[in-house]
């Protein structure tokens, strides 16, 4: 085969333009401290690295979720542990009540009197501007100063079209909180629009209806006899006002007693699919949930109507009471610590999840320095050996030897 | 024979040998000449005379300046620079749509995305805070911002390949018109030496740019032009005649023009062309970026598919209903935050009642943990990774064919350049045989003249 100058020199470029490249590519690994740094440079890798960078962002949320359940437990726990401390003082003046003197149950009558406005203030408590005990009703005051009857709030949407009046008619009669919403689902004139109605605050939604009662109103609730629509729940709007489609109203119904929450508790993800509840609801910890447990502000204002009548034996009735109502706050108590042993649980095993997707990604996208380095100083001998052929090329060539 | 007549053979060879050399110094002179052909003088013997003892050849002449060329290997050349031109165009063009895609340096779209998710769940531990309803807003904002900006970086690659299509049509036309020239100047030479050699160097050099730009086809023909074809038949030069393309805009998408021949307006010829720079000019317009761009949108209708819905079932903090997070979108390019909630963030719905709880935020969030894309297979983070794997692996396959092809390129040019290429030394040693002769053959002369003069001494 001949082989001409042109073959020569094509080769010797050929050569040095690999070697370049190939140094060039070490060059930049080394200074990145990556072997991966394009799509290109190995595309099932860099999906390796981008799988491992979210399971660490999805892990650093959940890791946020639990710090901030762990301080919400915290928060409950100390609150419930002093409600305890309180109750246990009220407890005592309760026991020794009857051997008072006449002024001792006065005063005794006063301390328990402050002592339920101390419980009700940290019943109340908020943490960061949500309430601890109110339930998902995270805006909500859960407690009422005094005993509340059955009653209702209306309300409705501020950028509602909307613009006339509201009135509930009828009187709650269930033995919890609800609330019931009305979304328009259609626009139109007060008496003709459909609608749908949600009696869980909006959660879940009736199927459409332009069925209203009486031309303006709309039925709630139907209580006691159904042939009685007298006594039913019903919204009523203001004739000849027009709504707008997504329209919202709705109508808070409280039961008669203290309790404004509901009986929800709180749930974050702390893991792939594993939530967890973090709070306590006042519904089963200060107020009965279900028909069972003790109403704790009941008994705390009937025990200060005793002890201000000067009731011994009323007093002495309700210690049982008092005894209960410590026993409900010393379980929500409990209750603290189980759901932050969870949250534990859950922190260790993605700590040492977080570790292992870390070194994952680390072994994928990392480049072994001390390899880099000697790849890279052989690199640097072949160079150096081209760049001395290349220099050589002409040296050898029949024109050296002709006169 | 007579002295004259030995005479005129010294003439002959010293002539014969003066042209060898001038051949060789021509060799000599274009041995870094791209696409030339060394040439070789033809000795050939002239004219006999009878003797006795057999016949005596008295005489030489340069019969012809041969090409030293195997047409083969050229048209192979021709055919590896058609694949040589697409591989390396289309590897330039996606190396740019790699850098749009490029996570490996983090805080890309990937990360981006996370946040968002995330943001939605800081919300619902406080769906009244202001901090995190802001929060969400902006990383919204910023993630609508992203699609837009990706979106219009693959067009602008696109746009920029309409140009490019328009610049490699007018370098086409060039070479095929001075293609045309050059067939006409070698029939014209009728002969295959002297000028009509370089001109068929020129010609074939004038292929593989053409090659390189497209896919041709050639026939030779038998007076020495070339015809030259698409690949679809088309005849783009036929001795003296050629034909030229030209542009004509789509009627369905006037921002994006057909290739045509210029005496065919209306019959457009874009999907015959398939190599060269050309063809990948093409498969990038019509194909790559249109498939990339069909990813990037799929993935922004579903994420504003998703969070809308759930979005319009929530309530805000005026414990209204019912609106959209995100304006509805077909395109990453249309990708906004509805005005209403970049207007007044507490517009918000975070809560899944009017009573104001963080439970729809949280809905919102668990979006990026669900398989709502790829027939519920992948999650909106796994989708986007797949594109960057799918660009990262179609830009290390075309790196890879661009190599290749340039390899099996190398070795064809290496072949031609042991076959036509001028080798110095080999040029050397012709230059001292040659003029050796030269000498020899001057050497004749002055015997012949001094043969002459012994003659012309006799007579006297």
């Amino acid at each position: 085969m001949r082989v001409t100058d042109n073959m020569k020199y094509s080769l010797a470029i050929k050569n040095l333009n690999g070697l370049q490249k190939d140094y060039n590519e070490l060059l930049e690994k080394l200074a990145t401290q990556k072997r991966i740094n394009r799509p290109s440079d190995d595309p099932a890798g860099m999906m390796k690295v981008l799988d491992c960078r979210q399971t660490l962002a999805t892990i650093e949320q959940y890791r946020s979720n639990i710090e901030r359940g762990t301080t919400w437990i915290s928060a409950t726990e100390k609150t419930l542990t002093g409600i305890m401390d309180l109750l246990s003082q009220v407890q005592a003046a309760a026991r020794n009540y009857g051997t008072e003197t006449d002024s001792g149950k006065l005063i005794s009558a006063g301390q328990v009197r402050e002592i339920r406005d101390q419980i009700h203030s940290l019943a109340n408590y908020s943490l960061g501007g949500s309430y601890l005990f109110s339930g998902s009703l995270v805006g909500t005051e859960p407690f009422s100063n005094t005993l509340q009857s059955a009653h209702t709030e209306a309300g409705k949407g501020a950028k509602n079209v909307y613009g006339g009046t509201l009135a509930v008619n009828g009187t709650y009669t269930g033995t919890a909180n609800k609330t019931y919403v009305v979304r328009m689902t259609g626009s139109g004139a007060v008496g003709s629009a459909s609608y749908q109605l949600s009696t869980d605050g909006g959660k879940t939604w009736s199927a459409p209806s332009n069925t209203w009662s009486g031309g303006d109103s709309i039925l709630l609730d139907a209580n006691g006899t159904p042939a009685d629509p007298s006594d039913d729940l019903t919204l009523a709007f203001q004739s000849g006002q027009a709504v707008g489609t997504n329209d919202v109203f709705y109508v808070k119904a409280y039961a008669e007693g203290y309790y404004r929450g509901d009986g929800q508790s709180l749930s974050l993800p702390i893991g792939p699919d594993n939530t967890a509840n973090y709070s306590t609801p006042g519904e089963g910890l200060f107020v009965p949930k279900g028909g069972t447990g003790v109403d704790v502000f009941q008994v705390l204002s009937d025990l200060i109507t005793a002890m201000e009548s000067n009731d011994v034996a009323g007093v002495d009735a309700l210690v049982d009471d008092l005894a209960n109502a410590r026993e409900q706050l010393e379980l929500g108590v409990s209750l603290c610590s189980t759901k932050q042993y969870r949250l534990d649980m859950a922190k260790n095993s993605l700590n040492r999840l977080d570790q292992n997707v870390t070194n994952i990604a680390a072994n994928t996208e990392n480049a072994n320095v001390t390899e880099l380095g000697m790849l890279l100083s052989m690199k640097e001998t072949a160079l150096q050996s081209t760049y001395a052929l290349a220099s050589k090329l002409g040296e050898n060539s029949i024109l050296n030897f002709l006169k | 024979m007579a002295i004259s007549a030995l005479l005129n053979t010294a003439k002959e060879s010293l002539l014969s040998h003066q042209l060898a050399i001038d051949v060789t110094g021509s060799n000599i002179a274009n041995v870094n000449t791209p696409g030339y052909s060394r040439q070789t003088a033809i000795f050939n013997s002239t004219g006999v005379m009878d003797v006795r003892s057999g016949v005596l050849q008295i005489g030489v002449d340069v019969s012809g300046i041969e090409r030293v060329y195997d047409n083969y290997l050229e048209s192979q050349i021709i055919q590896q620079s058609q694949l040589v031109g697409y591989q390396e165009t289309k590897a330039g063009i996606l190396s740019n749509v790699e850098t749009i895609f490029d996570e490996s340096k983090g805080g890309g779209f990937a990360e981006l995305l996370g946040r968002f998710w995330g943001n939605w769940e800081d919300l619902s531990g406080d769906p009244d805070g202001q901090v995190q309803r802001s929060a969400v807003l902006n990383t919204a904002e910023s993630l609508a911002a992203m699609f837009r900006d990706m979106s219009a970086g693959l067009k602008d690659i696109r746009s920029n390949t309409e140009q490019e299509i328009s610049s490699v049509v007018t370098q086409i036309n060039s070479i095929v018109s001075a293609i045309g020239d050059l067939n006409e100047q070698i029939i014209g030479a009728g002969s295959t030496q002297g000028n009509a050699n370089v001109m068929l160097d020129n010609r074939t050099e004038l292929l593989k740019s053409l090659g390189n730009l497209i896919d041709i086809n050639t026939v030779e023909g038998r007076d020495g032009s070339i015809k030259v074809f698409l690949s679809d038949g088309g005849l783009l030069v036929d001795g003296t005649m050629t034909r030229s393309l030209a542009l004509e805009s789509r009627s369905t998408d006037p921002s994006v023009s057909d290739i045509v021949f210029t005496d065919q307006p209306g019959e457009a010829i874009t999907n015959s062309i398939k190599q060269g720079k050309l063809g990948a000019l093409l498969d990038v317009r019509e194909e790559i970026i249109p498939r990339y761009l069909g990813f990037l949108d799929t993935l922004a209708k579903g994420i504003a598919d998703e969070v809308n819905a759930v979005h319009r079932a929530g309530f805000d903090r005026y414990r209204n209903t019912g609106i959209n997070f995100f304006d509805p979108v077909t395109k990453a390019e249309d990708m906004r935050v509805n005005a209403e909630i970049s207007g007044d963030i507490n517009r918000i719905a975070a809560s899944s009642t009017v009573l104001g709880d963080g439970d729809n935020a949280l809905k919102l969030s668990e979006l990026g943990q669900k398989q709502l894309l790829n027939g519920g297979l992948s999650t909106f983070g796994d989708y986007y990774t797949s594109i960057v794997g799918q660009i990262g692996q179609d830009v290390a396959n075309c790196n890879w064919s661009v190599e290749h092809q340039n390899n099996i390129m190398e070795h064809l040019t290496n072949l031609r350049e042991s076959i036509s290429g001028v080798s110095v030394d080999e040029e050397m040693v012709k230059l001292i045989k040659y003029q050796l002769g030269y000498n020899a053959a001057g050497k004749l002369c002055s015997v012949v003249d001094e043969m002459l003069d012994t003659l012309m001494s006799i007579h006297q």
